[in-house]
């Protein structure tokens, strides 16, 4: 069958693989991650620049359209936002900033066996860091996993190992949202008695550490009460995985 | 030194392909093709022209070779060393077994099955130790769409081989 020799080069292999794998877990070794973005950026990059340059000019009128419609909403802002900071000095509530650190691209899907992940333009040297949420003007897109000196590496929503405390916002109800690996997410821990409604939306509840509040995540999509002790509820994330483009990093709770 | 050159380019052409292929968001695991494609060469180039014994060594070290380097693009160094060296050793087992007729279809059955065993003891070991929540209808789902775009890429690139 196999020659002794090979028979000791495979299990030597073997037993210090797992050695190296046993000393991971414990968090006493890490490696960086080895990546192609350097010879993959300027690629995407390409595609990028010739997509703009055919969508300018419908682009540049929608964008018009649009600053008439801020320049009129601005003014009714401002009054809530005074409002607001009455009512919330009169409540004594403190606010937690939500600071964009900075503005990137995603350049890529990440290749990661396990993880749903994309790649930003952005890394450590533009304040970028582990942990920090992500966001469109959709809504939260996920967090910084590995954050390198010129790139990133961000967890979507949508993965399994990816969760968020959230609240429902017509009726405050907090739960644990988590991807499916799908393009879908579950709600978890919501009691059978508590009325959830197809189509309510999701706000991140500011409670795990990490994510501000009130950034909007997604809608209920369908409600199941038949078995268990809670809700087995999905969710329709607001901004969909598929069409990010640009998004925020915004600095972390943490 | 051409044949070095040529396999540190098809290396990183793999590599380059699956960081940026995926399909419906599962990355493709063409490395394990590089295996394949370095025993098909290796055994029965040499078992059958030169008639001389091919070296065991220098295959398992490949093998590892690629591993690390899938590691290293996974960020997490050991599973793929373990699972594509695995792999490796035993398709080399069955290179070596002279009484199989390596047809079409057979080289295709060997190029799925051993991809889906290659992802699988990945899997297993990645799941088991770094706690990663994966669905299971979502891993067979991938392990499947990796074993059967492997086919014809290994077919293409093994063809008239052995």
């Amino acid at each position: 069958m196999l020659k002794k020799s090979t028979l000791f080069i495979l299990v030597l292999l073997i037993v210090a693989s797992f050695f190296i794998i046993s000393y991971q877990t414990k968090g006493w070794v890490n490696f960086d991650k080895l990546h192609l973005s350097h010879f993959l950026t300027p690629l995407h990059f390409l595609k990028i620049s010739l997509n703009e340059i055919l969508s300018a000019k419908d682009e540049n009128r929608k964008l018009k359209e649009q600053l008439y419609e801020l320049i009129i909403k601005e003014k009714s802002n401002e009054e809530l936002i005074r409002e607001n900071a009455r009512l919330r000095a009169l409540l004594q509530l403190k606010e937690k900033k939500k600071e964009v650190v900075a503005i990137a691209k995603v350049i890529r899907r990440g290749s990661n066996k396990f993880l749903k992940t994309i790649w930003l333009d952005k890394g450590q040297k533009h304040g970028i860091l582990k942990d920090m949420p992500v966001i469109t003007p959709n809504g939260l897109v996920g967090r910084v996993i590995l954050s390198t000196d010129e790139f990133s590496e961000v967890l979507i929503l949508t993965d399994a190992n990816f969760s968020v405390s959230v609240r429902v916002e017509r009726n405050r109800i907090e739960g644990i949202l988590s991807g499916k690996s799908t393009n879908l997410c579950t709600l978890k821990y919501i009691p059978l008695e508590e009325e959830i409604l197809v189509g309510d939306r999701l706000i991140t509840s500011g409670i795990d550490g990490i994510f501000p509040e009130g950034i909007k995540v997604g809608a209920v999509k369908k409600v199941n009460t038949q078995k268990g002790l809670f809700q087995e509820i999905e969710v329709i994330p607001l901004q969909s995985e598929l069409t990010i483009e640009e998004v925020a990093v915004l600095n972390s709770l943490q | 030194m051409k044949i070095t050159l040529k396999w540190i380019l098809l290396v990183f052409f793999v590599f380059l392909t699956e960081e940026l292929v995926a399909i419906d968001g599962i990355s493709l695991n063409l490395s394990f093709l590089l295996i394949y494609l370095f025993v098909i060469n290796h055994f029965f180039y040499k078992s059958e022209r030169k008639k001389i014994a091919p070296s065991e060594f220098l295959p398992v070290i490949f093998f590892a070779t690629i591993g690390l380097l899938e590691d290293l693009f996974q960020g997490i160094i050991g599973p793929a060393i373990i699972s594509k060296t695995l792999t490796g050793v035993i398709l080399m087992i069955l290179v070596k077994q002279l009484f199989f007729h390596w047809t079409e279809f057979f080289k295709a059955l060997v190029i799925c099955f051993f991809t889906i065993l290659d992802e699988a003891i990945y899997s297993f070991i990645v799941i088991y130790f770094f706690n990663y929540y994966v669905d299971p209808f979502f891993l067979v789902k991938s392990f499947i769409i990796k074993g059967l775009v492997n086919i014809p890429l290994g077919l293409i690139s093994s063809w008239r081989k052995p």
